[in-house]
């Protein structure tokens, strides 16, 4: 369960993590996404290849936030038993260390002018690097909760749509993105000097531990003790 | 008065019986009482989803006699053609209900709901025939005497001049530049930039006679189009490729332009353009809009050549590490395919937009890309030199293009004009802007010369400022004298009163990047409060060093106030749309050019060197971007050095006063006329002072300018 305040403070406070670690390079929608319906049509068709979804999502600003390395982050909220985060990698970049160290060094000719801004652009795009991590998504479907198949809270770990792994915690939107960033950005998140917490600064892996405190158990409603049986995240 | 001929296709080479009908009305326009009227030749064109076509040969538009639609035979060649007069008669008809569908959506046009003030004959010219035994809609004629008769029967309906430009603006499109829906003001005294706005859009005729000329008028050949920021370039070239397609929906068209988020401006003014002719959407196999290089994820002019050709296309470090010293990559990479000698010809149409920012090898390789022989390659070029944010000098077509083996120059502007049709020109000169308030424009232009600071560039002549809209009461350039210049309201006529608290103009210099976005955030708050959606703000930042943190900070300071934002400069890959509903734009100054809004921020104004060309033409352009309110904001000294300029710009407006300096000295931007066309524009200029001397008003003036250029 979320509530349309904890979506709203929780989209802010991601975007704090981002930033503060220095991953995320604008915040351009503070509420919950609604995707357009070209992108919603992509997103249903099967036949529709990740790259181009990517591309569509960047292109008209599917997002909540980007990343400096053009990968972004969704939030989307139907009601409060109803809602969905995402990661979507950039799939021309991935994690890979030259990759990211090539747009690290670039970023240094811009700030000095000797490379301008379009030829930055330039470069980048000419980047290509064959393997990236998935693309990672949170669902939360009271209505569509199936006990033997279709986890109440779940994740899909790449484009595969049918692939849900059963968590038995509501997530929310701090969770998500602390989780993405801890897999996927290690050294930002080894580098990060701490971020604000009340009047005093914390860890990012305090803050997760925090969070994750927050997050509470899916109720047997929504989560069987079938479910339990089987392998799952906790 | 005379009659004014468009001639919108080439096909007029080769249709003498049309041209015998055009000669005809017009050396008899006065007795025929053709005076006010205009002529279309081959235009406009009608698509259903069928993808028929309904066009008539000519179309008369007289104040006295409405539309008359004409086809056009010779006895001899109409028993050959295909067509039998039923067929005839049906198509002019199926024109005709096209026509009168347009016509009766006008308010100040329809008699009645299903009538309109303007009548719509057809007429089948059959010279040496026309004796016919079948009932048929149309009137059939045999002979250019019987017009005369048929136009005294149908009697007079006198359409004011009102009424004329309406009509005319209807059938020649203009009305694709309406808001899609028209802004809705719940309460002009809480949201009085949204009223203000919705004024300025009822007043807008953005889109005027002689624009829509250029753009209707086909010149068989190469031409160019200048003017400034805010003349309608773009929109022109739209329509014209709008209109090619329709009238030749076989044609390929290329329309290509160096700003990447310019790609969706331009594709939705084709589609708006072709849909008031056409019930379906353009055909895009045939018409290209094309980024000059490309990318990885999206073709280009460039790389689609280089697959042409079979040559691999190179990337961006490769054409880096192979241009010449003073070669920009973009350059070197368009000489090396062009090197390869296998380029073939693909495109019957090509129209270039940002024409400045190309280097010339690109224009060597649009001349190759384009069928036809060298005077009858349809290339054209737009172009603004102070948009010219790469520091590209003034070049002439010989230059572009290149010559020959025999040191020939291949496009030669004088030399192609020879074959015009009447009324048409190869060379425009757009003096009217239309998109910023004039003393945003005047400060623009005294900020991009330097008027108040250290001149970095200068009109070559009196005459050069004329071409750009202003009066030179001082009279001629003399170096060491004092030079004042003037923009009548004429050439910027669009314009919105002061509202309180939000002057046209105003501007922040502060000490830190934090609170400078901190200013801009609010005040983009304010416009929100104060009626304006996010997608018409734009802020655009100056310093390209530190763009990546301004826009973060930004986009964090606007999602904290509940604002989404749409920053431009975080898609490397696509040609990603400028303007996102309910967002702020920010981007580079790079990004902006071609594009505008109603609000415009301009940050980072610190950052730009007011020694070079270069930066004080980013700074024209970032300027020109505003259709109405205009900030500017930077820090410390250097932008307080922008400001005062800025502040003199002002107070002087709608003149500059400046002492003319040492051309020699300075680059100095030439005017591009070649010597046949300066004296005769020199005569136009001299006719309309003496005209305006007379007492004649500007409407006035237009009319008798179409008389003496169609006596021409």
């Amino acid at each position: 369960m979320l509530t349309n305040v904890e979506l709203r403070a929780g989209i802010s406070r991601s975007w704090e993590y981002l930033s503060r670690s220095e991953v995320g390079q604008a915040f351009a929608q503070p509420v919950s996404f609604s995707a357009n319906a070209e992108f919603r049509a992509k997103s249903r068709d099967t036949d529709v290849p990740y790259e181009e979804l990517y591309l569509l999502g960047l292109r008209d600003v599917q997002y909540n936030m980007i990343l400096n390395d053009f990968s972004f982050f969704q939030f989307s909220q139907d009601s409060e038993n109803e809602y969905r985060f995402a990661y979507y990698p950039n799939p021309y970049l991935g994690s890979d260390e030259a990759a990211v160290s090539s747009i690290k060094e670039l970023h240094e000719y811009v700030s000095e002018g000797v490379l301008d801004y379009e030829d930055y652009l330039r470069s980048i795009s000419e980047v290509s690097v064959t393997r990236y991590p998935p693309m990672i998504r949170y669902e939360f479907s009271a209505s569509q909760y199936d006990s033997e198949w279709h986890p109440a809270s779940h994740l899909h770990i790449g484009i595969f749509a049918d692939w849900r792994w059963g968590i038995a915690k509501f997530l929310n939107p701090k969770l998500f993105t602390l989780t993405v960033l801890r897999h996927l950005y290690p050294n930002a998140w080894r580098e990060c000097q701490g971020i604000p917490s009340g009047d005093r600064r914390v860890t990012l892996d305090e803050e997760l531990t925090t969070v994750k405190g927050q997050c509470g158990a899916v109720p047997l409603d929504f989560y069987s003790n079938n479910e339990r049986n089987r392998l799952h995240f906790t | 008065m005379s009659l004014e001929i468009v001639v919108t296709t080439s096909r007029w080479k080769n249709d003498p019986v049309s041209r015998e009908l055009v000669d005809y009305l017009s050396k008899n326009s006065g007795d025929l009482n053709l005076d006010d009227a205009v002529l279309y030749y081959d235009f406009p064109a009608y698509v259903d989803y069928s993808e028929s076509k309904f066009r008539p040969d000519l179309l008369l538009l007289s104040p006295v006699h409405g539309f008359v639609a004409f086809r056009c035979f010779q006895e001899t060649i109409f028993q050959r053609s295909e067509e039998t007069l039923e067929e005839i008669d049906i198509a002019l008809g199926d024109f005709a209900s096209n026509l009168h569908s347009r016509i009766i959506k006008s308010r100040s046009l329809r008699k009645t709901r299903t009538e309109s003030i303007v009548p719509i004959h057809t007429v089948i010219l059959i010279q040496g025939g026309g004796d016919v035994d079948i009932d048929l809609d149309s009137q059939v004629l045999g002979s250019l005497e019987s017009v005369e008769n048929t136009l005294t029967d149908w009697g007079e309906i006198n359409l004011s001049s009102e009424e004329l430009s309406e009509t005319r603006s209807v059938v020649e499109g203009a009305k694709a530049l309406g808001r899609p829906s028209k802004r809705i003001v719940k309460d002009e005294g809480k949201e009085p930039l949204a009223a203000a706005l919705a004024r300025l859009e009822n007043e807008i005729i953005n889109f005027d006679e002689k624009q829509r000329n250029i753009a209707l008028v086909e010149v068989g050949g190469p031409a160019r189009i200048r003017g400034l920021a805010g003349t309608g370039k773009t929109v022109i070239l739209a329509m014209k490729a709008a209109h090619i397609h329709l009238t030749n929906p076989e044609a390929q068209i290329l329309v290509t332009f160096y700003t990447k988020s310019l790609r969706s401006t331009i594709k939705q003014l084709i589609t708006k353009f072709y849909r008031i002719y056409s019930d379906a959407d353009p055909d895009w196999k045939r018409i290209h809009i094309r980024h000059g290089w490309g990318g990885v994820q999206i073709p280009g002019v460039y790389s689609d050549a280089c697959k042409r050709a079979g040559v691999r296309s190179l990337k961006f470090p490769e054409a880096r590490s192979a241009a010449k010293q003073g070669e920009d990559p973009f350059g070197a990479a368009c000489r090396i395919l062009l090197e390869a000698g296998t380029v073939k010809s693909f495109y019957d149409h090509v129209l270039i937009d940002e024409g400045q920012d190309f280097p010339d090898s690109f224009y060597k390789l649009a001349y190759e890309i384009t069928e036809g022989a060298r005077d009858k390659k349809n290339i054209v070029w737009a172009y603004d030199e102070l948009q010219d944010i790469l520091n590209i000098h003034i070049r002439q077509p010989k230059e572009l293009f290149g010559t020959d083996s025999a040191g020939q120059a291949l496009v030669d502007l004088d030399r192609s004009a020879a074959t015009l049709p009447p009324g048409a020109t190869n060379d425009a000169v757009l003096e009217k802007a239309y998109r910023n308030q004039l003393q945003v424009l005047v400060a623009a232009h005294a900020l991009g010369f330097g008027v108040y600071g250290q001149i970095v560039q200068m009109l070559e002549s009196k005459e050069h400022w004329e071409d750009v809209g202003y009066e030179v009461p001082s009279g001629s350039l003399v170096e060491g004298d004092g030079v004042t210049i003037v923009r009548p309201e004429r050439n910027s006529p669009l314009h919105v009163p002061e509202i309180p608290n939000f002057p046209v103009v105003d501007h922040h210099v502060t000490e830190t990047i934090h609170d400078e976005v901190r200013w801009i955030a609010e005040s983009i708050k304010d416009f929100l409060v104060g009626g304006l959606s996010a997608e018409e703000i734009l802020v655009i930042s100056l310093d390209d060093r530190n763009a990546r943190a301004y826009f973060r900070l930004l986009s964090e300071a606007l999602a904290f106030e509940g604002i989404s934002s749409n920053n431009v400069i975080a898609d490397p890959y696509n040609e990603p749309p400028f303007s996102i509903v309910d967002k702020v734009t920010l981007s580079t100054v790079y990004r902006a050019k071609g594009n505008e809004a109603a609000a415009v921020f301009v940050l980072g104004i610190d950052s730009v060197s007011l020694k070079s060309r270069g930066g004080r033409n980013k700074l024209f352009t970032a300027m020109t971007r505003s259709k109405v309110w205009l900030r500017m904001s930077g820090l410390s000294h250097a932008a307080m050095l922008v400001v005062d300029e800025l502040s003199k710009a002002l107070d002087n407006s709608p003149k500059m006063q400046f002492v003319m300096p040492n051309l020699k000295r300075i680059e100095t931007i030439q005017r591009g006329f070649s010597k046949k066309q300066e004296a005769a524009k020199a005569a136009r200029e001299e006719y309309i002072r003496n005209l305006r001397a007379a007492g004649l008003s500007d409407e006035e003036i237009d009319e008798e300018l179409k008389l003496s250029s169609n006596a021409d």
